[in-house]
């Protein structure tokens, strides 16, 4: 026991030597959480609960009733779908677009209020922004059922509009007779407005599907999209850890280290533990700061902490057992450092460390989440977003640890071999 | 280029490809592992365009149909697939539009019906937005046109039509700037990862063939021989672009034989974009490999720099869902106007022209980093 204490030792403070190497591991989870945040961690603070866009507003007409429109599309509920920017008429909308200055460009055409009083027909343009997807359609959609609405209101306002068209140009004063039907026809289109006014109470309510044990991941109101993201950087630096402490190994194994260990009466056993233990505890550190992190700077709450340090242990486990395995099996380094990223990136890309699984599509989820860093990542997903408790998520933190005594069984037996060798 | 021995420069370059073939993790990142990253992301975000209609299911529980069936026709005339609920609604994925019992009579009172969409997404989604606003449409169209004989009556589709639609005054109308796709899926995925992984390569592998050069001595031992330390500086320019050239054919046939995707209708501004973009990489991985002694070192930072420039510079999301200060940032970074250049030339068919102010930074960027790499180089050899 003493020399598995004094081989983990000596390889930490080897490691802790030159610093900037446990730095950079933290640095790359820490450097991209941080962007991730920054791009998604706003996502759901809106009142829609997605990225609100912004409707650049070409106003040709310059008319009273230009204004109001204009002023109704930057009022609720239209604001909380889109940012009204109101745009000079001599500058080029389509550099603004292609620049990605708006989500879409919307023209009032000159003519636009004559055309109404005098009840003609007034065609808008619409033109979304060919380099977004997502904005363009929400704000169409908005922007449809708006003048919908407003088309509405003058189809029922029509003959009303019809009586005082003439009597705006007329230059006599209007007759008894004039005012009366005009008067008449306005108390008509109020009747009808009646009905209108019950479109106040026009919504249509989404049910989702109910949360099996506490609620989403929320970041005050809002949902907290990164929750979905911390879980695959956290494995992800994981892997980037066992590697980058195997890579040392096998560096201090080609210069003869392990041979001289091999002299010294410390059975093999303790050898391959000791080392594999201090690449557990600096997987587990690096783990549980990324998780601090996550909890203190973004604001990510760390339910069912029970299930977090199972699933984060089976993984770091795990993790040990394949880089073991990989660079045991290897006979150089570069051929390790070979397989090892490939087994890393396509493990981490089907398994959910770049994307959260639960955007995957139906036939693909089963299968990702049966791999190792899928078991992992839908495990941390669940109980970090949607507080899983054991018995609900238990069968993914299940499969990680399956997979880590596999790998581990796997790895220590190649290192067996390899120490064997020298 | 007086003063260089050709054949000389020529002999380092090839050496140096030589060498960053022989490494299989350079070949892997250079060519395989890009191809993975196009051909994952590219499914996980392609654009599924007319086929992927929206699908509702109606599950009326009134005892009318009237609303049901007027709802169903509104709806189709959007577009969309409508399906009644059979079974047990509560098992079916997707959109469920439930109509409650009593919602004809609430009709013909003339209060608002009040319909509920049943989802199985736990958050909103922009499909789900925009499936509302149509619902919305729909449900208030029916409202003022359906009179309440209407809605205990038994209308056909054309009675309903009748009944709701009329000429609006004001219309909207769609118009579509010229571009030659949708920048989603393999349209994005393969100028995205082709600036990422060119990058990569150069401030990673190449780099840390570099120092390990320099630190074995090899470069000096170079010198001795009839080869000037010009020729020596100018192979190692040679091999790095070559190289990069290598990834930008591979990853350019790839994306015209395998994903099928649009490269513009002006090659001369494709061309322009990925000579100045690999000019750019080039200069930025030679002043990299001359700021460390370590080759590890070199690696680690220079992988955790790439990929915070490409997250930030728009290739691993589309820059349309960040915040307007993280759009601003893509344009301090390399990264930034090497995707939006190509972006703009392969989705919009922008003209060399339009690409003027990209093909200037990103050449600023490899007029200073180039000597400047060079001289650093010179000086620690």
């Amino acid at each position: 026991m003493q020399a598995f204490f004094h081989l983990m030792r000596t390889d930490l403070r080897r490691l802790l030597k030159t610093p900037s190497v446990p730095l950079l591991w933290l640095a790359l989870p820490i450097g991209l959480s941080v962007i991730e945040y920054g791009a998604f961690g706003q996502i759901g603070s809106t009142p829609s609960g997605l990225p609100k866009g912004t409707l650049l507003l070409v106003d040709q007409d310059h008319s009273v009733g230009a204004g109001f429109f204009v002023q109704a599309l930057q009022r609720e509920p239209m604001s909380d779908f889109m940012e009204v920017v109101k745009s000079d008429t001599t500058e080029s909308y389509e550099k603004k677009l292609t620049n990605n200055d708006a989500s879409a460009v919307l023209v009032v055409p000159s003519g636009f209020q004559d055309s109404i009083l005098a009840g003609g027909r007034v065609s808008l343009t619409y033109i979304p922004n060919p380099r977004q997807e997502i904005r363009p359609k929400m704000i169409d959609a908005s922007l449809r059922t708006f003048l919908e609405i407003g088309n509405r209101f003058l189809h029922e306002a029509r003959d009303a509009l019809a009586l005082l068209r003439p009597r705006t140009e007329a230059d006599a004063a209007p007759s008894r007779t004039d005012v009366l039907m005009m008067t008449g026809a306005f108390y008509d289109a109020g009747q009808r407005f009646d009905k209108m006014g019950e479109l106040q109470n026009l919504d249509i309510k989404v049910q989702r599907p109910a949360r099996k044990s506490g609620s989403v991941a929320t970041s005050g109101d809002a949902v907290n999209f990164f929750a979905y993201f911390l879980p695959g950087l956290l494995l992800f630096s994981l892997l980037m850890v066992a590697q980058g402490f195997e890579r040392r190994q096998f560096v201090l194994r080609e210069r003869g280290l392990a041979r001289r260990i091999t002299a010294s009466p410390v059975p093999t056993g303790v050898v391959l533990a000791a080392h594999a233990g201090g690449v557990l505890c600096a997987a587990l550190v690096t783990g549980g700061v990324i998780l601090a992190l996550g909890k203190l700077f973004f604001h990510i709450q760390l339910r069912q902490p029970a299930v977090i340090a199972a699933a984060l242990v089976g993984f770091a486990l795990y993790a040990v057992g394949l880089m073991k395995a990989l660079y045991g099996a290897a006979r150089t380094k570069r051929a390790a450092e070979a397989l090892g990223s490939v087994v890393v990136l396509l493990s981490t890309l089907i398994g959910g460390g770049f994307a959260p699984i639960e955007i995957y599509s139906t036939g693909v989820r089963p299968f990702a989440s049966a791999t190792p860093v899928g078991c992992a990542s839908t495990s941390l997903v669940n109980a970090i977003v949607h507080g899983q408790s054991f018995a609900e998520t238990g069968a993914y933190v299940g499969g990680t640890w399956l997979w880590a005594l596999a790998l581990c069984t796997l790895g220590l037996t190649l290192s067996w071999r390899a120490h064997a060798r020298r | 280029m007086r003063g260089v021995d050709w054949p000389g420069a020529v002999h380092v370059a090839r050496n140096d490809l030589r060498l960053m073939f022989r490494d299989r993790g350079t070949v892997f990142w250079s060519f395989v592992g890009p191809f993975l990253f196009v051909l994952f992301f590219g499914f996980l975000f392609r654009d599924n365009g007319a086929a992927d209609k929206t699908i509702v299911h109606i599950e009326n529980q009134d005892t009318s149909a009237a609303l049901a069936h007027a709802m169903s026709v509104l709806l189709k005339d959007e577009d969309l697939v409508v399906k009644d609920a059979v079974g047990n609604p509560d098992s079916i994925a997707g959109f469920v539009l439930v109509i409650p019992a009593g919602s004809a009579d609430t009709l013909a009172a003339g209060k608002m019906p009040h319909l509920v969409l049943r989802t199985s997404e736990t958050d909103p989604t922009p499909r789900e937005q925009t499936l509302r606003a149509v619902l919305i449409r729909s449900l208030m169209a029916s409202f003022l046109g359906l009179t309440p004989a209407d809605v205990r009556g038994d209308l056909d589709e054309a009675a309903i039509r009748q009944r709701v639609k009329f000429e609006p005054t004001v219309r909207l109308e769609t118009k579509t700037l010229p571009h030659a796709g949708p920048t989603l899926g393999f349209q994005h995925t393969i100028p995205a990862y082709l600036v990422m992984f060119l990058l990569m390569t150069l401030m990673t592998s190449s780099a840390e063939i570099l120092i390990a050069e320099r630190r074995a001595g090899q470069l000096q031992r170079a010198q001795v021989s009839s080869l000037g330390s010009r020729e020596i500086l100018f192979g190692k320019f040679l091999s790095r672009f070559s190289f990069a050239w290598l990834q930008i054919i591979v990853m350019i046939g790839m994306g015209l034989a395998v994903f099928g995707v649009k490269m513009g209708a002006h090659p001369e501004a494709l061309f322009a974009a990925l000579v100045a973009f690999a000019l750019c990489a080039t200069g930025l991985g030679l002043l990299f490999a001359t700021l460390f002694n370590h080759s590890d070192k070199a690696g680690g930072v220079g992988s955790l720099l790439v990929m915070g420039m490409a997250a930030l510079g728009g290739c691993w999301w589309p820059l349309e869902i960040v915040p307007t200060w993280m759009r601003k940032i893509a344009f301090f970074l390399p990264t930034g106007w090497g995707y939006d250049a190509l972006n703009r030339v392969m989705a919009l068919n922008a003209t060399l022209p339009q690409i003027a102010t990209h093909l200037a930074v990103l050449l600023g960027i490899a007029a200073i980093t180039l000597p400047l790499s060079i001289r650093r180089l010179a000086q620690r050899t």
